[in-house]
């Protein structure tokens, strides 16, 4: 267990947390990682527009935008497991 | 296409409501059960943070409520009538705290017993939310839960949308793109995001139009995981869109 996650166990990033973020344009106030606005996520929840939704698998079949060969993923280090000479071994 | 109507009928809260209804135990209840804890954790450690335990403490409180949780417990407080998955989460968590035998038990048995992989449910969903810090510090603990709450959907439902796009091969289109999802078109370089990736400006809006689709649908089927009617799902994203605003 990370002993770092102690803001009131909102986030695993407490140094984020404790941080004044930019509040967006609605007035809120809290973000996810990739900077989206939560509740701005939440409320295209409530949407109702739902014309011309294409089959969601064919378009990403269809549409030549290939990950990299070397394309790691959205990962962060979780853990530091091993640390010596030679490197650090870590989980992400 | 996901066919949300057809789907409701077998989501996790309602799957655990017609077990809790019926006073069985089945074991498609518990899986179920086990699922929503599991995405759902979050919120119970938030709230236990913030009545004033310790990280420590907090942690073995909150493994030691799902361990009753999962034990069933809590499938006889649950009411089909009323049913939703975050409102009675909270009100057990809240009456497991009030229940000094719980916090004796726990000291008695030195709360070093893991039941709950806990480490593997952060590392399977690891948060990085950021929020306005000095409004946090003024917030009551039903507060910090259901903001925590609203949080774990999102985060949710972008993670599903994530998997989706990268199983199909089509991880850099989604974490050029998913940044955009809810920003303004007028906002959007479409020509510099048509350069990073290689593909017409029309192509671009046709993906990012079709992710923002493909996001809400999954975001209230992940809403619709946690409520007994499908009516009710409008109702819950309004909730916690509240919850958000009023601690502003």
């Amino acid at each position: 267990m990370n002993e770092e996650m102690n803001f009131w166990g909102l986030t695993d990033l407490p140094e984020r947390a404790a941080q004044d973020c930019d509040r967006c344009r609605c007035g809120s106030f809290a973000r996810v990682a990739s900077g989206l606005c939560v509740s701005c996520l939440l409320r295209s929840g409530l949407d109702s527009n739902e014309a011309n939704i294409e089959d969601f698998d064919t378009l990403l079949a269809v549409v030549d935008i290939p990950d990299r060969d070397w394309q790691l993923g959205s990962y962060r280090i979780w853990k530091k497991s091993v640390a010596a000479d030679c490197g650090v071994e870590a989980s992400a | 296409m996901l066919n949300l109507n057809r789907r409701f009928q077998t989501t996790r809260w309602s799957v655990v409501l017609s077990c809790a209804q019926t006073a069985e135990t089945e074991d498609a209840a518990q899986r179920a059960l086990s699922e929503l804890c599991r995405v759902y954790w979050r919120p119970v450690f938030a709230l236990i943070c913030r009545r004033g335990h310790s990280v420590t403490d907090a942690q073995d409180l909150t493994q030691d409520f799902f361990v009753m949780l999962l034990k069933g417990n809590l499938l006889s407080l649950a009411d089909p009538a009323r049913g939703r998955f975050r409102s009675l989460l909270r009100t057990a968590v809240e009456n497991f705290l009030t229940d000094k035998q719980n916090l004796a038990r726990r000291q008695k048995r030195g709360g070093t017993l893991q039941f709950v992989a806990w480490d593997d449910w952060m590392a399977e969903a690891p948060s990085q939310l950021s929020i306005y810090g000095q409004e946090l510090k003024s917030w009551p603990p039903e507060r910090i839960f259901d903001v925590r709450w609203a949080a774990t959907v999102v985060e949710q439902a972008l993670r599903r949308l994530a998997e989706e796009c990268e199983n199909r091969g089509r991880l850099r289109m989604f974490t050029a793109l998913s940044k955009y999802l809810t920003v303004e078109r007028t906002e959007i370089s479409y020509a510099n995001l048509s350069v990073s990736l290689g593909v017409p400006e029309t192509v671009i809006k046709r993906v990012l139009h079709q992710l923002r689709l493909r996001y809400r649908v999954i975001l209230r089927d992940e809403v619709a995981q946690t409520v007994a009617n499908p009516a009710d799902v409008d109702d819950e994203i309004r909730y916690l869109c509240a919850a958000l605003a009023s601690a502003r």
